[in-house]
């Protein structure tokens, strides 16, 4: 039945073929064998260790954190469940926590987690303790569980409660974080302080939990872990399980003349026509919709394909695996959105309608293909953007080593002012807690007392506001300066100011699952919009003016003749108005009437040669649009080397600079600033690796075929000057000489 | 990756400036170990920002129109008639007492001892003329043949019929005798807590007998208990208000904390008194001010107070009233069991704000309603023994 799909090296928009051989298992035994019930278990199942895994059991056995990256579908939950179990059959006081990101992930580890009790017979009782916990069960579960399931948000809700949880903080031995390169950015900093406050909570009931983080894999897997847990970590990144062979092949439509999602669809339906059965990953529930009825259209029988998007009932996924298992359906569609949630088991071939964002996600998704002994069909379909285009140019930079980092930074005074409040509410804040929260907690403490939030007594600064402090801080964001919009008296969606000004302010057009609405009011007093449902040919685009005012600068980092600041940054947006594009021309400008926004941020900033300036205009080119092109293709390329969205960071560049009394002052300069209040980490991790981002840019440039500049390198899909001015050989000539000043001296 | 790194660990901002770099490695200009970030304005914004925060939040609803068919469906609410007449008040209030002492407006005086930050305000009232009858209490409780195992309301009925009076007569009965003894010799020996665990087995916390048994007790070992906090939990007690009974008057202690740095003494003291007296009674006690004062005392790492016998004070209220008022708060049993109609009472929902507006302003008056309301809840505490007395001696 199985042929193979035409899709070789030359075929058009074929632009890379990845034969990946399988590697075999390598297995390990432990130094001393598990406690009699867990042996017996691992031989009743007929488990043998991977290398990983025992590692994991040994490091933690020696007391240590771990942070285990190995790929997708390589037994992780084994690794830190095996000596979780160890710990729970020997020690009958001893308790573990698991947190998760999401409910639905925290669900499908207890049934795994209840399989093993039974089996087993470790007492274990695990139950998974959220917002959907009820009430009647949770005294039950505080008393009794061995293992809780948990997520951020409920622990967040649940530390002040630690009185009651007594006997299961006392005896924490673990603490599992799984999916940890979730917690980043501003995310992360929560978590991460978070986590600080959970180990002070546990410090003062007697308890020094280890922990062990999984996490995709990640080029900073141990630093990552570090800044999250504030522990030292042992990484373990050697992965012992084996792997199907897969052949991955990067299909660019570009080249062949075509468009994404038509190709994408004559993808899938081959696949399938070659008798292989078929998932495929879609950028957006519209088109996932989109792609579905495309390929039942040709289809004999369009009961072959279904979709699938999160919020299906339980009976409706059971339906879609059943199908899969039984062979009725050769092809399912999905969002880009949906790594897990659904067990489908090995499929035959994987299409993914444009890159995922990072390299993880993309191996994520790869993985749900392969089984036995028959190579796995991975097809990335690009899309026109920077990333997708770099990648399908530079293949070699996707199938080597992950470049991507991840970032937070849990010093953001605007996080850790709310985190320290809520810990002052759990217990007074004494000078101990300073290993936990840093050396930056202590500028906060006067301010806060003056605002009547904290009260110096004699045993430590206690909360003494009115409110409760969990509720003044909101884990997936910054503060409460959020705007709602609503369309017909239902709750559309919320915002932060930012976002509200860009993206919905009067007159704009805003799409939301993928319906399209007009912005018809915004009460900044009420912070709420009012939005209509309109079938609109047009789109919006604020037209936003930059500013930055660069403040201390608190580190410096030197690379050859470059020299990077980070530093605090005051960033003014004022939006004079807003452009209508109609099948990308810009058809109009309307004006707007919104107060500046400021805030402040972290950023970094770096200085261009003058004399560079004066030869780009004396070669015919236009500095200023040189300067923004680089800029873009920086920020264009950053995610290669962040795990971030371009969103996450906003750019400025000038060339005239004011940088009162500091050296480089009125000077051509770039930076690149967190888009969010305080900062994320981004900027400051940007610094650091800004040689390799460079050289990234310059590549993306360089390989666009191009004249002068289009959305695959140089153009941002959210410039505010309406990617005006560009100038792409100038463009060239800022990167080269950066990288070559980077790298001289 | 070479990394220098000695001694505990503390920050770990240090990792982010450890990246490798594909170009070369770079140099930290700054020799700083550590990473303080030198940012001066934004913690003042950062935290006023949050202080507005909390400001917003309200730990009730304020019914338009007194909507009393809304109310049932809101748990915490204050009907918007009396949110603006507590607003006024506040207003007024500051306005009065601009520039007052706390002496001048409330009368009292500041703890003696080392702690300070405590005021307390004394006051005294005469007293129902009702007196704990214990002779009374024991007989009913004797009385009461469903208090042995296995006796139902069916099997009571009978027993009465056939003669049997009071669980005495029980103790030789063939089928009862052991058990009927074992009850009949906590209710001759045991204290009054074992009386009242009887009761709650038997009958729930409800009902008449758990009373009763208090009624053991002398009126010198009574305290009663109110506490006014800035929240529903977590949050520091503002005012720890006191009662017993001496010589036909009510005497009230309150504890009010002037500055929340003395909290913890002020905790302290309070405890104190829990543990000297046998008798801790309370309104809705055993679902707030006792769990409120345990998690509090967690908080200060002082020990968790105990009480010999706690008396709660809103089951029993519940069960006799229930059929006759709209709901069973405190206001309400006031108003229609013991005939006494509050004025100008300060909402205890709203406690926290006028506490704040005493912070802010550091003027007293905010706190008189404060110490007006919880010395009313108080003084209505030991009406309703006295009301609760009545009725279960009747039952």
């Amino acid at each position: 039945m199985r042929r193979r799909v035409g899709l070789a090296i030359g075929a058009p928009g074929v632009a890379h073929v990845q034969a990946i051989p399988g590697t075999r298992a390598s297995y390990a035994v432990p130094r001393s064998p598990p406690p009699p019930h867990l042996a017996a278990w691992l031989e009743q199942e007929g488990i043998h260790l991977y290398t990983h895994q025992v590692e994991v059991l040994e490091e933690v056995r020696r007391g240590r954190d771990v942070v285990i990256s190995t790929p997708t579908a390589s037994g992780k939950t084994l690794a830190f469940t095996l000596p979780v179990l160890e710990r729970l059959e020997t020690e009958t006081d001893a308790t573990a926590l698991y947190l998760y990101p999401t409910k639905a992930l925290a669900n499908d580890q207890l049934r795994t987690l209840r399989g093993i009790e039974q089996a087993s017979g470790i007492p274990i009782y695990p139950a998974v303790y959220d917002g959907d916990t009820p009430s009647q069960a949770r005294p039950g579960i505080r008393n009794r569980s061995r293992i809780v399931l948990s997520n951020p948000y409920e622990l967040h809700h649940v530390l002040p409660w630690h009185g009651k949880w007594h006997r299961f903080i006392s005896g924490l031995c673990v603490i599992v974080i799984d999916e940890a390169h979730r917690y980043r950015g501003i995310f992360g900093a929560h978590v991460a302080l978070l986590i600080r406050r959970l180990r002070r909570v546990c410090r003062h009931h007697g308890s020094d939990p280890l922990f062990i983080l999984s996490t995709a894999t990640l080029a900073n897997p141990r630093e990552f872990a570090e800044v999250l847990t504030g522990r030292r970590t042992t990484p373990i990144e050697q992965s012992g399980a084996p792997q199907g062979p897969r052949r991955f092949v990067l299909f660019n439509p570009r080249a062949g003349g075509g468009a994404m999602l038509s190709d994408t669809k004559r993808i899938f339906l081959d696949c399938m026509d070659a008798g292989l059965q078929t998932l495929c990953f879609a950028p957006s529930r519209k088109t996932a919709e989109l792609l579905a009825t495309w390929a039942r259209e040709e289809l004999d029988d369009p009961g072959l394909v279904a979709t699938y998007r999160a919020g299906y009932l339980p009976e409706e996924r059971r339906a879609i695996e059943r199908g899969l298992k039984e062979g009725r359906l050769k092809g399912v569609v999905t969002t880009n959105a949906l790594e897990l949630g659904i067990d489908i088991g090995g499929l035959d071939a994987v299409v993914i309608a444009g890159y995922p964002g990072s390299i993880s996600a993309t191996w994520q998704q790869a993985g749900r293909a392969g089984r036995g002994g028959e190579p796995a069909l991975t097809v990335l379909v690009a899309n026109e953007g920077p990333l997708d285009q770099y990648y399908m140019a530079h293949p070699q930079e996707f199938f080597g080593r992950p470049h991507e980092h991840a970032g937070l930074d849990p010093s953001n005074p605007a996080v850790l002012a709310g985190h320290l409040l809520c810990a002052a509410a759990e217990l007074p804040l004494t000078d101990p807690d300073r290993d936990l929260f840093g050396d930056g907690y202590l500028p906060l403490l006067e301010p806060l007392s003056e605002h009547l939030l904290l009260r110096k007594t004699p045993r430590g600064y206690i909360y003494s506001g009115r409110g409760r402090a969990v509720d003044a801080v909101d884990l997936s964001g910054i503060d409460d300066d959020r705007f709602t919009v609503n369309a017909g008296g239902r709750l559309l969606e919320t915002m932060d100011r930012g976002q509200a000004y860009r993206e919905a302010h009067p007159g704009a057009i805003l799409l939301h699952q993928g319906e399209t609405y007009r912005v018809t009011s915004m009460d900044l007093e009420a912070r709420s919009c009012t939005a209509e449902p309109v079938q609109a040919d047009y789109q919006t685009q604020p037209v936003r003016t930059t500013t930055i005012t660069p403040g201390t600068v608190d580190d410096q980092r030197v690379f050859g003749d470059l020299v990077v600041c980070t530093g605090e940054v005051m960033v003014v947006q004022e939006f004079p108005g807003y452009r209508i594009h109609r099948y990308g021309e810009t058809v109009a400008v309307h004006p707007l009437d919104l107060p500046p926004l400021s805030f402040e941020t972290i950023g970094c900033w770096w200085t261009i040669d003058p004399g560079l300036v004066t030869a780009l205009s004396d070669g015919g080119m236009d500095p200023a649009g040189a300067l923004h092109g680089a800029e873009h293709a920086l920020i264009g390329v950053l995610p290669v080397h962040l795990l971030c969205d371009r969103n996450d960071v906003g750019g400025f560049s000038s060339l005239r600079f004011p940088l009162q009394g500091q050296n480089g002052d009125g000077l051509p300069v770039i930076c690149i600033y967190d888009s969010l209040t305080g900062g994320t980490g981004l900027a400051r991790m940007t610094a650091g690796l800004l040689p390799e981002v460079v050289a990234t840019a310059l590549e993306l440039v360089r390989s666009c075929p191009c004249e002068s500049g289009c959305p695959s390198c140089i153009y941002s899909p959210r410039c505010g000057n309406g990617n005006q001015p560009l100038d792409k050989r100038g463009t060239a000539l800022v990167l080269e000489s950066l990288l070559r000043s980077a790298t001289t001296g | 990756m070479a990394r220098v790194r000695e001694g505990p660990f503390v920050s770990p901002k240090i990792y982010l400036t450890n990246f490798r770099t594909a170009t070369g490695t770079f140099h930290r200009i700054l020799p700083k170990r550590f990473h303080v970030p030198v940012v001066s304005e934004p913690f003042g914004k950062v935290a006023a920002r949050l202080a507005g925060t909390i400001d917003r939040q309200r730990e009730y609803t304020v019914i338009r129109n007194d909507n009393i068919f809304r109310s049932g469906f809101i748990d915490r609410h204050i009907f918007s008639s009396d949110y603006q007449r507590a607003t006024e008040l506040l207003r007024h209030l500051l306005d009065l007492h601009q520039g007052a002492g706390l002496g001048e407006v409330f009368g009292g005086q500041a703890e003696e001892g080392a702690l300070g930050g405590t005021w307390i305000v004394r006051s005294s009232e005469p007293a129902p003329s009702s007196a704990p009858s214990p002779r009374a209490a024991l007989e009913r409780l004797h009385q009461d043949l469903r208090l042995v195992r296995g006796i139902g309301p069916a099997l009571e009925t009978r027993l009465r019929r056939r003669g049997y009076g009071v669980i005495g007569e029980l103790c030789w009965n063939r089928r009862f005798g052991p058990a009927a003894r074992d009850v009949f010799e906590v209710l001759e020996e045991g204290s009054p807590t074992d009386i009242a665990r009887i009761c709650i087995e038997r009958h729930g916390p409800s009902h008449p007998g758990v009373f009763l048994a208090t009624e053991l007790y002398s009126e010198a070992d009574h305290l009663y208990l109110d506490l006014e906090t800035l929240g529903l939990f977590s949050r520091p007690v503002v005012l720890f208000g006191l009662a017993w009974l001496r010589a036909g008057h009510v005497e009230v202690e309150q504890h009010l904390v002037t500055d929340l740095a003395f909290e913890c003494g002020a905790l302290d003291a309070a405890l104190r008194e829990i543990e000297d007296r046998s008798l801790l009674i309370s309104f809705n006690g055993r679902s707030f001010d006792l769990p409120y004062l345990v998690e509090r005392a967690a908080f200060y790492g002082l020990p968790a107070p105990r009480p010999t016998h706690h008396l709660d004070l809103l089951p029993l209220a519940r069960r006799c009233w229930r059929d006759r008022l709209p709901n069973c708060r405190l206001g309400t049993i006031e108003s229609c069991v013991l005939g006494h109609v509050r004025e100008d009472d300060l909402p205890s929902a709203m406690v926290p704000e006028f506490y704040a507006a005493f912070q802010r302003s550091g003027n007293p008056g905010p706190l008189l309603p404060i110490l007006r309301h919880n010395r009313e809840d108080l003084v209505s505490m030991v009406r309703i023994v006295a009301a609760l007395r009545e009725v279960c001696h009747a039952a």
